[in-house]
């Protein structure tokens, strides 16, 4: 048995804080839904189970229920889908929606009952519900005697993981309590698998195809599962399948000079239209790297599907004020005195300091009549 | 006017003789061009007279002496003089004059029409307009003159560049007012804002539409679930209702064996009745009959005993009788008594009447009498009445009135003797003979003439008037006819022997009437003396009647009372006899009555109770001959009663079976009826509420609520993201701008320090330490003051207007002190410092004198005794002048 493990597409889902990149990110996730099914073909497996959660939401616009209902149609692979949390089969949700009817290859699981599947039994646990604190796999019979591979699929969270209410409670080690061979789980977006007691991975979140936010530990891949037996331990294949890549960089500035070869590395990045990227400065500002940082701001903003700079941790360097000195002794050097005190009062005190390091940038631009 | 003194000037007038013209006519002069025109200079124009206004002034200035000669409105004409060689050299004339002068006073000046308050240069302080000693903000051209008297450098030339262009940079942002800018120059800041206060309105509608949703799909959970419930229910009621139709048809077949056994007991139970009533009638019948022979038999036997009873009473009853009669028999003794009784009462009223009767009669007669002699004197007497009498003195009045209007006139003469003789009165209204004694008078009257002859002595005639008309000799002559008619019945008209025959008349008129009264009196109940008479006369004939048969009371004549006495014991003896008579006769009666009811009633039982015993035997023979005995009878009634207990054993029995089934299972149908219909009914409806949310969720859902959401929450966010950095920005340009208005400002501040503490002294000075500390603002105006019991400085408004001009006049002072370092000012001051008390006002007479050392005052007032005190200082009387010129 040989089949793709996917979950969490969250289609039709906000891309908040990513600006005018909104819209790509969500098309994106479509497009890689439907590359996922020529993954499946290439990689000839017998089917696809997706661990609930295809949309973000059952209000999203019908024209995307329409969108994915024919994509799916397409596939050559069958698709055996689960509703999750964010799409639960509640009254109005988007599984009512007709497309689903002429959707052949799709097999929509809406009942905690045994399904016949190539080389196998699939036991799903639809979410009937946003939220609830039951195990959904609970249903599941133990062995049952039968010399079929035993796939459950499901979607919830496996006890362990940090949450402030856990919703839909699913055990560590479930698979092997129910004697099931594989446990194909949704719900969290970043990739986990879970060995029972011999070792052997019986478990697994394959997280969301396309990474969903910045922070995602590992996202955007998908697991090609293959299970030779009834108890043969199965050979989980993680394939890296997102179109974009979401990245933070960090830098911690403590020296000048250094943001040039910030933004030589900046520039090196391949793929930038593919790239959303987080760049957050911290330690010391130098005055006269402020045309520097223009320039980041530039790249990020010209060459990157998203950009964004954070400068809020950036404090004035303290030796840095020989541009002050320089100044004729008078009310302007004094301004200037003054806001860099301000800069390196402590944060949270009034006027910000964070405020005070862009004024003094400012001050300097105007001095040194650089325009913006 | 002048030459002024070097220090101190007093101009004095009395209002509106031009102190201010002449305060104009300076700045006029000074500052102004030749050529302006307006409607205050017009003002300035004599009333009344076509002159131009024109003003010349000496100055000096740079140790130079000028004058300046202006003419306006009409040929106006400038003319500037420099003292050289100690006479006046033409140095500019019109507008080159104009400027000249400008040039040493302002670096402000007016580029057309009158100056105002910021082209007068450092006048601005210097001088102070009628009563005003407030300034608001001196003009930059003044501070910056002010900064160079103090020798500070605030900025260098690069830094005002900077300083410039942080401005412009906070101007793009920011009003002058420190708002953010709006309209069309508004910061991108502005329009991000409003895109997300316009994202906001959106964003709210699409949480609303998404939350409606997300309530749809639980209402329509929640629809299907009570539908599934309904339908539950509604099963679970088909089952019971089957169940319950089952047990109905055992129910219904038990309530009609049960209505069988019923009926078959309670015909049983009729049928025990019946023969209970039967047993118990024979019973009766039987004790009934042996109790009515028995009453029977014993009345049978008291029946001669009463009659015996009977006949007795009778004899009783009739004895009683006759003793009644007997007694009842002496009743017409008694109304002999009564009778006799009644008589000698009679003879004695009549004996009594007769003797009163008998004294009347006599007595009426001798009235009578008298009575007669009196009638027949009064008829012989002839009198006037009262009513003749009366007319009779009327006319006489009509006469007397007659003779004294109309007739002789009355002529009185009043003769008073001396000597003791007569005289005689010949004609008079009396005439005759009179004695006269000495001193008394005789008055003597005369219609009108009067004739007196006094024996020996004189005849004294005297002759009156006569004034007698035809009418009243008609009246005088009807009054004498009147009187004579009147009197000729009585043979007299001598009123005084008419007035005497009136009295006689009338005091025998009275007697008269007293007898008749006492007459009257006599015969009170008879109408005459006759018929007094006549019941005399019965009287007696009465009295004769009774003794005749009573012939015993001619002599003893009856004593009443002994027979009254006698007539009360043969009464009360009588009445007691009667009454024990009658009472016997009645007790006799009552007992024969009696019994001869008691032996009517004994008989009238017996007839009844023999009926009564006919009956019984009748209904008895009957009974018998239907039974035969009692005892068969009791058998028969002792089966039916164990019939009877059967039949009711088998009808409890089949009841506590219908009680096993618990309520009517009929019944029980008609409910689950009931709530089968109820669960489809809300079920139905149910569904039909669930239908209509459906069609609610899929109008939603096409909508793509959430796809909407997620549009608009991510246009928020990046308008967040844009605002955000855009407010870094526009808080970073305020917080440069603020700081350095901050710098600036501090640094001004020691500028103003030195000027602040001139002023706060002068101020202490003039009102001692309570205001304490004058500050200035950045324009060296006076902007607060710091007194001693604030710890933070309050505005001027707190101040009174006295202080508040104190405060200005300080701050003038400390200004022109500093402004005066390099050369000598003038100052001048129209009419200040009205709000000022006298204590005040001498503490400002030595201020002033100790800054004349260093500026030129020129004082302009209305109250130059307020100046007194200054002891140095030039006064100079303008309406002197006036009136001199």
């Amino acid at each position: 048995m040989r089949f793709l493990h996917t979950a969490d597409w969250q289609l039709g889902m906000k891309a908040v804080h990513v600006g005018d990149a909104a819209e790509t990110v969500r098309e994106t996730r479509l497009k890689t839904a439907e590359k996922l099914l020529k993954v499946a073909k290439d990689k000839k497996a017998d089917f696809i189970l997706v661990a609930g959660d295809v949309f973000e939401d059952n209000a999203v616009s019908r024209l995307l229920v329409q969108r994915v209902a024919d994509i799916l149609s397409k596939s050559k692979v069958p698709l055996y889908i689960i509703p999750g949390n964010h799409d639960p089969l509640v009254p109005g949700s988007v599984w009512e929606h007709p497309a689903w009817e002429k959707c052949k290859s799709v097999r929509l699981l809406t009942e905690d009952a045994p399904v016949e599947v190539p080389g196998g039994i699939l036991y799903p646990c639809p979410i009937k519900e946003k939220f609830s604190k039951e195990n959904p796999t609970a249903w599941i019979p133990r062995e049952t005697g039968e010399d079929k591979i035993r796939i459950g699929l499901a979607h919830g969270t496996v006890e362990g993981i940090q949450q402030d209410e856990v919703a839909f409670p699913i055990p560590k080690d479930a698979a092997s309590k129910l004697g099931l061979d594989y446990l194909a789980l949704g719900h969290w977006h970043s990739t986990a698998i879970y060995e029972d007691k011999e070792g052997v991975p019986r478990m697994a979140y394959s997280g969301t195809h396309e990474t969903t936010k910045f922070g995602e530990r590992d996202s955007g891949n998908v697991l090609l599962v293959e299970i030779a037996e009834k108890g043969a331990t199965p050979v989980i294949t993680q394939v890296r399948i997102s179109e974009l890549f979401w990245r933070t960089v960090e830098y911690e500035i403590k020296t000048p000079g250094y943001l040039p070869e910030l933004r030589g590395r900046i520039e090196d990045f391949d793929y930038s239209e593919r790239i959303l990227l987080n760049v957050k400065l911290s330690g010391l500002f130098y005055a006269e790297e402020v045309a520097e940082i223009k320039r980041i701001e530039e790249i990020l903003s010209s060459r990157f599907l998203y950009g964004r700079l954070d400068l809020s941790d950036l404090i004035p360097a303290p030796e840095d004020k020989n541009w002050i000195e320089s100044l004729p002794a008078g009310i302007i050097r004094e301004t200037g005195e003054r806001l860099k005190g301000i800069c390196e009062s402590r944060k949270g005190s009034q006027p910000s300091p964070d405020i005070a390091a862009r004024a003094l940038m400012e001050l300097y631009m105007l001095v040194m009549g650089i325009s913006k | 006017m002048g030459p002024f003194s070097e220090t101190l000037n007093i101009l004095h007038a009395p209002n509106a003789t031009g102190k201010s013209t002449l305060f104009e006519a300076l700045r006029r002069a000074l500052l102004d061009s030749h050529r302006v025109k307006s409607k205050e200079l017009e003002a300035v124009r004599p009333w009344g007279r076509v002159l131009s206004p024109s003003v010349t002034v000496e100055f000096t200035h740079g140790g130079e002496t000028y004058r300046i000669t202006k003419q306006f409105l009409d040929k106006p004409m400038a003319l500037l003089e420099r003292k050289e060689k100690g006479r006046f050299v033409r140095l500019f004339e019109g507008h080159a004059a104009d400027e000249e002068v400008q040039r040493i006073f302002t670096k402000n000046p007016s580029a057309k029409g009158l100056t105002r308050f910021q082209n007068w240069g450092l006048a601005q302080i210097l001088w102070a307009p009628q009563g005003d000693l407030s300034y608001t903000q001196l003009t930059g051209d003044v501070i910056e003159d002010i900064q160079s008297f103090l020798d500070v450098q605030v900025t260098s030339g690069s830094d005002e560049g900077i300083e410039k262009r942080i401005e412009e940079l906070y101007h793009r942002y920011f009003t002058p007012g420190g708002k953010l800018k709006s309209g069309k120059d508004a910061p991108k800041l502005v329009s991000l804002i409003q895109q997300l206060e316009g994202a906001e309105e959106r964003y709210k509608k699409a949480v609303e539409e998404q939350a409606q949703y997300e309530d749809l799909i639980k209402k329509v959970e929640e629809l299907r679930a009570k539908r599934s419930q309904y339908k539950q229910n509604a099963e679970e009621a088909n089952k019971a209702l089957e169940t319950a139709r089952l047990k109905a048809e055992g129910y219904k077949k038990l309530v009609s064996e049960k209505m069988q056994r019923k009926a078959k007991l309670e015909a049983l139970d009729a049928k025990y009745l019946e023969m209970r009533q039967r047993i118990d009638t024979f019973e009766s019948v039987k004790t009934e009959l042996m109790e009515v022979r028995e009453t029977l038999s014993k009345y049978e036997e008291d029946l001669p005993l009463r009659e015996k009873e009977l006949k007795d009473r009778q004899q009783k009853l009739e004895a009683a009788k006759e003793k009644l009669e007997k007694v009842r028999d002496r009743r017409e003794e008694i109304s002999k008594l009564h009778e006799k009784l009644g008589n000698v009462q009679r003879f004695l009223r009549n004996y009594e009447k007769l003797r009163e009767l008998s004294s009347k009669v006599k007595m009426a007669r001798k009235i009578q009498g008298n009575l007669e002699g009196l009638k027949k004197k009064i008829s012989t007497l002839v009198a006037p009445d009262a009513h003749v009498l009366k007319e009779l003195y009327k006319t006489r009045r009509e006469y007397q009135n007659a003779l004294s209007y109309g007739g002789p006139s009355v002529t009185v003469l009043d003769f008073i003797p001396e000597l003791e003789g007569a005289i005689e009165i010949k004609r008079g209204t009396r005439t005759g003979e009179f004695r006269v004694i000495p001193g008394e008078t005789i008055t003597i009257k005369g219609i009108p003439d009067i004739e007196v002859y006094y024996k020996g002595v004189a005849r004294i005639k005297i002759s009156g008037l006569s004034l007698s008309t035809r009418d009243n000799e008609k009246k005088l002559r009807e009054a004498e006819k009147k009187i004579q008619k009147l009197t000729k019945p009585f043979g007299t008209d001598d009123m005084e022997v008419l007035e005497k025959r009136r009295e006689a008349f009338e005091r025998i008129s009275r007697e008269i009437f007293e007898t008749e009264t006492k007459l009257k009196s006599l015969l009170e109940g008879f109408s005459s003396l006759g018929a007094m008479e006549k019941e005399l006369l019965k009287a007696k004939k009465t009295t004769e009647s009774l003794l005749k048969r009573y012939p015993e009371w001619s002599k003893n004549p009856p004593n009443v009372e002994a027979l009254k006495m006698e007539v009360a014991n043969f009464n009360r003896l009588f009445s007691e006899e009667l009454g024990e008579a009658e009472a016997e006769w009645e007790l006799a009666q009552t007992a024969f009555s009696a019994a001869k009811s008691a032996l009517a009633g004994l008989a009238s039982k017996i007839e009844e109770l023999n009926k009564r015993r006919k009956n019984l035997e009748v209904k008895y023979s009957e009974m018998v001959e239907t039974w035969g005995s009692f005892d068969n009878m009791m058998k028969t009634f002792k089966k039916l009663a164990l019939s009877l207990e059967t039949a009711r054993s088998s009808l409890e029995e089949i009841e506590e079976r219908l009680v096993s089934y618990g309520e009517d299972p009929t019944q029980i149908i008609a409910k689950l009826e009931d709530q089968l219909r109820l669960a489809d009914e809300l079920s139905q409806k149910a569904l039909e509420e669930e239908k209509n949310m459906e069609g609610m969720m899929a109008q939603l859902a096409s909508m793509g609520t959430y796809t909407q959401l997620a549009a608009i929450e991510e246009e928020r966010a990046k308008l967040e993201e844009e605002i955000r950095q855009e407010q870094i920005q526009v808080d970073a340009v305020s917080l440069l701008y603020e700081t350095l208005v901050q710098v600036r400002s501090e640094t001004l501040s020691g500028l103003v320090g030195p000027v602040e503490r001139i002023a706060t002294k002068t101020l202490h000075r003039i009102a001692g330490g309570k205001l304490n500390q004058v500050k200035l603002g950045e324009s060296f105006e006076p902007s607060h003051i710091h007194p001693e019991v604030s710890e933070t400085p309050v505005t001027l408004d707190n101040v009174s207007g006295g202080e508040r001009e104190q405060i200005y006049l300080a701050t003038r002072l400390a200004l022109a002190e500093i402004i005066a370092k390099k050369e000598r000012q003038l100052v001048v001051l129209d009419d200040v410092l009205t709000f000022t008390d006298a204590g005040r006002f001498a503490r400002i007479l030595s201020v002033l004198e100790e800054a004349a050392q260093k500026l030129q005052l020129l004082v302009l007032t209305c109250h130059p005794e307020r100046y007194q005190g200054l002891s140095e200082a030039q006064f100079i009387d303008l309406e002197a002048i006036r009136f001199s010129a």
